[in-house]
């Protein structure tokens, strides 16, 4: 009896084993894998990305998201990569003890202004905050630099990242105290001066000037040329006081597992080819210190 | 579970009818759901596969046409010229390029690109002339390389380019051919079958040509996500199959996605459905089964009912049964078995009974000698003559006795009983000389009680004789009493007493020892023959101080006739 049993058990099984196999195609094997945690939009990121794994056959992961959260996950090991693509110096600085030290082989050749002594992180960008407004609310007067924004006439009609934030805010808040005189009192005057409401990104600030939801603004280089190439009404002004670009880097995670191929995406992200892509397509400030390309001419003052 | 099995034959016949109807039916649909889910799906899977090695050849042959376009372009010396000389719109080498493109243009569009970027020549100028940059991307790829490079277009569609060298092999400029949508569409249509739908993407997976563009961002990243981390490709839903074919010339994967035709809720539903089928078949089979095994063990069952009631003693059993089978045949020498015995046993307690009435005549016969009877009636009538008068006393005594010994009925009075007894004494009271004193204490009613006759003579002999005869002063007393619902008759005496081993021996109602003591014996017996074991004699006595002895007998009275 047991063994008529244990008979058609068998036969049953192997009836209800249907092979599903449809043939797992062949994934990279390690060595030719890399993994980016970036903040960048796709817009940014997918091109260069796109480049380097057709030049080196190294296949990429991506993750996005703010760099804050992922070093806050990365250093609590719920998540980890090879390299954080994008994050401004400060912050590679700051957790100095997660990255590793590299000195890309270009080194030398870049703008002593995006450079720091350190080693942990590899500066990739620049990209200055800039005044834009739009024309069409604007039409006598526009504003020339950054005392307009504290000039009671465009009480309530500025858009202004949050420093608490975004980057952007944070960054020209810090960048506006260096510049102007008023210092320590600025920032009661220009919170004064904005209101309640803040924008959360550089982003928002250009899509709430081009909606004419507000008259002036504070955003990125880069964001604006881009809302311009787009079609947006607005006009890009840069300030009388100048302005500082803001620095995006690379670092690699210590303890990353591919430490070879992290490398190899550092030196291309500062090669030739991509700061051109980025200064053409990207509108960001190369490294290398050059000017601007193609930005067409297009609302600029 | 195997005892209830052994227990009885029909659970055997039930559980065995159970297994052959059951098993058979669940074995059956199982293989036949499998074998056909399994041979369903290889075939949709051979299907898919055949699909795509078809769209795969196309796609080859079709790189095979552009390489070869290419390759004409590049070698061309008219075309060189044309762009060493940096100017547009070369005729010859438009005429160049429709011609070697004529029958391609619905696949492609090809243009020719000089060294810094600028397109020179298209096969479609509906769309305005692009740039490309000469150190990025598709440009720079063909600068690497000498032979024609593939890549996913920004937004999908393919492009791929080709270098067009000076012998000196610097780079005069660039073929480019790109696909787009409706290139794809075109030559892929008609390949697979509509339910599926197809996938090409590069090498590192990025989109070419969907299909299906709805879904088109997020359906890529999994599946690559899928393919990073080593997982089988399968899709958000679980309903469709991917099946994946590498394409060796330009790097690329085909992937077509075809719908499982067995989707887990298909299939969740027919286990559903067969589960709820086989229950239903399980009830049925044990209700058949249950009926049919008792149907065909009821005869068995009967006839084990009857020889359990056979075996408790009750003959009186009969198995009904119309059937003509050996269960018949059963049936009836059952019966018939029953029958014999139930007339064994009547012969037997017939014949017993005929035993037991002929022992009694025989004990009777003993107290009856129809010779003493008429000696004695000549010594009477010798001693009256004689003027004996004790003589003819005695004689007409004993004459009395005898005559009731010998005839009348087995039952007389208790009155008449009483008479007999006096006429015994009468005579050993001349024996023994008035050694002893008589006594009667029976009431009215119990006069007319019937008793078998001469069932006290013994008892009184016995006080007689081994009660008093060594003493002077004998007494005797018979009495009567009803107990019980019996009359009790006692004779006691004041006598020598019983021994105890005699004692004993009549007191227990089984034994029977010839000898000396052979008239209790006999009333014993014929009153338990009569009466049955309740009634009988029993006995007290004390060495030296008396005897009793008591007859138990069922109350009967005369029945007056007419």
């Amino acid at each position: 009896m047991k063994k008529l049993i244990c008979i058609i058990g068998a036969v049953l099984l192997l009836m209800g084993c249907s092979a599903e196999e449809y043939g797992i195609p062949k994934a990279p094997s390690e060595d030719n894998r890399l993994v980016i945690y970036t903040p960048y939009s796709e817009e940014v990121y997918a091109p260069l990305v796109k480049e380097f794994e057709e030049r080196t056959g190294i296949w990429v992961e991506i993750h996005t998201g703010s760099v804050s959260e992922f070093i806050g996950r990365l250093k609590s090991g719920e998540e980890t990569c090879d390299v954080i693509f994008g994050g401004t110096g400060d912050i590679f600085e700051t957790e100095a003890a997660l990255f590793e030290e590299y000195y890309v082989s270009r080194r030398g050749e870049i703008s002593p202004e995006y450079l720091t002594e350190s080693g942990i992180w590899t500066p990739f960008s620049g990209n200055p905050p800039v005044l834009v407004y739009n024309p069409k609310l604007v039409r006598n007067n526009p504003p020339t630099g950054w005392e307009d924004l504290i000039d009671p006439v465009w009480s309530g009609k500025i858009a202004f990242a949050d420093p608490l934030q975004s980057s952007l805010g944070y960054n020209a808040l810090t960048m506006l105290q260096q510049l102007m005189p008023e210092g320590g009192q600025l920032a009661e005057h220009l919170s004064e001066n904005i209101g309640e409401v803040l924008q959360d990104s550089s982003d928002e600030v250009v899509k709430e000037i081009a909606n004419g939801n507000y008259y002036v603004g504070v955003a990125y280089e880069e964001t604006v040329l881009r809302g311009l190439q787009k079609g947006y009404d607005i006009m890009l002004v840069y300030p009388d006081e100048g302005s500082f670009a803001i620095v995006d880097g690379l670092a690699i995670v210590s303890g990353s597992s591919h430490r070879e191929n992290a490398e190899s995406f550092i030196e291309f992200a500062v090669c030739e080819d991509v700061q051109r892509y980025i200064s053409q397509n990207l509108y960001r400030r190369p490294v290398y210190g050059g000017e601007l390309f193609n930005n067409g001419g297009k609302g600029m003052e | 579970m195997r005892a209830w099995i052994r227990r009885s034959f029909r659970n055997r016949i039930f559980v065995t009818i159970l297994l052959i109807t059951l098993l058979p039916l669940l074995l059956c649909t199982v293989v036949m759901m499998q074998v056909q889910m399994q041979r369903s799906e290889t075939g949709m899977a051979e299907q898919a596969g055949q699909e795509l090695l078809r769209a795969e050849a196309k796609f080859e042959g079709l790189m095979t046409s552009f390489g070869d376009i290419a390759d004409g372009l590049c070698s061309n010396t008219m075309m060189h010229s044309a762009l060493r000389r940096e100017n547009k719109s070369s005729h010859v080498a438009y005429q160049l390029m429709f011609r070697m493109t004529d029958d391609m243009r619905e696949y492609a569009k090809f243009e020719i690109f000089d060294r810094n970027g600028s397109c020179q020549y298209s096969t479609d100028n509906s769309i305005p002339p692009a740039e490309l940059e000469p150190g990025w991307g598709i440009l720079y790829a063909a600068g690497n390389s000498q032979e024609l490079v593939y890549r996913s277009g920004t937004g999908g569609g393919l492009v791929a380019a080709r270098a067009i060298r000076e012998y000196s092999g610097d780079i005069l400029g660039y073929v480019v051919i790109s696909m787009n949508r409706e290139n794809f569409d075109l030559l892929l249509s008609d390949i697979y079958s509509p339910a599926n739908s197809i996938m090409v993407l590069d090498k590192y997976w990025y989109p070419v040509y969907l299909a299906q563009p709805v879904l088109a961002d997020t359906t890529v990243s999994v599946l690559r996500s899928q393919l990073l981390a080593n997982e089988q490709l399968t899709d958000v839903t679980g309903e469709c199959n991917y099946i994946t074919e590498y394409q060796e010339k330009t790097g690329f994967t085909f992937i077509l996605k075809q719908p499982k035709v067995f989707t887990d809720t298909v299939r969740d539903t027919i286990f559903f459905v067969s589960t709820f089928m086989g229950v239903i078949c399980l009830a049925l089979c044990m209700w058949a089964s249950w009926r049919l095994s008792r149907h065909l063990a009821s005869p068995v069952h009967r006839l084990d009912a009857a020889m359990g009631e056979v075996q408790k003693g009750n003959f009186d059993v009969y198995v009904k049964s119309s059937r003509e089978d050996e269960l018949g045949h059963l049936a009836d020498s059952f019966n018939l078995m029953a029958e014999e015995y139930r007339k064994n046993l009547k012969r037997t307690v017939e014949h017993q009974k005929e035993i037991n009435a002929t022992q009694l005549r025989m004990l009777q016969a003993q107290l009856n000698p129809h010779f003493l009877y008429n000696t004695l009636d000549s010594i009477k009538w010798m001693g009256v003559s004689n003027d004996a008068s004790r003589v003819a006393d005695m004689a007409t005594s004993l004459a009395v006795l005898l005559r009731a010994g010998i005839s009348g009925s087995e039952f007389i009075t208790l009155s008449e009983e009483l008479e007999l007894i006096e006429k015994y004494i009468a005579i050993q009271a001349i024996r023994f000389e008035d050694r002893f004193t008589y006594e009667t204490d029976v009431a009215e009613k119990y006069q007319s009680c019937l008793v078998p006759k001469l069932v006290l003579q013994p008892l009184v002999e016995n006080s007689i004789i081994h009660g008093i005869s060594e003493s002077e002063f004998g007494y005797i007393k018979l009495s009567a009493v009803e107990n019980d619902g019996d009359l009790v008759i006692s004779v006691s005496d004041n006598g020598c007493g019983i021994p105890e081993e005699i004692l004993s021996q009549l007191n227990d109602q089984g034994k029977r020892i010839p000898g000396q003591h052979l008239g209790l014996f006999n009333v014993s017996s014929i009153i338990r023959l009569y009466f049955g074991d309740k009634y009988g004699i029993t006995a007290e006595s004390e060495p030296g101080n008396g005897s009793c002895i008591r007859v138990r007998l069922p109350i009967q009275r005369e029945e007056k006739h007419a």
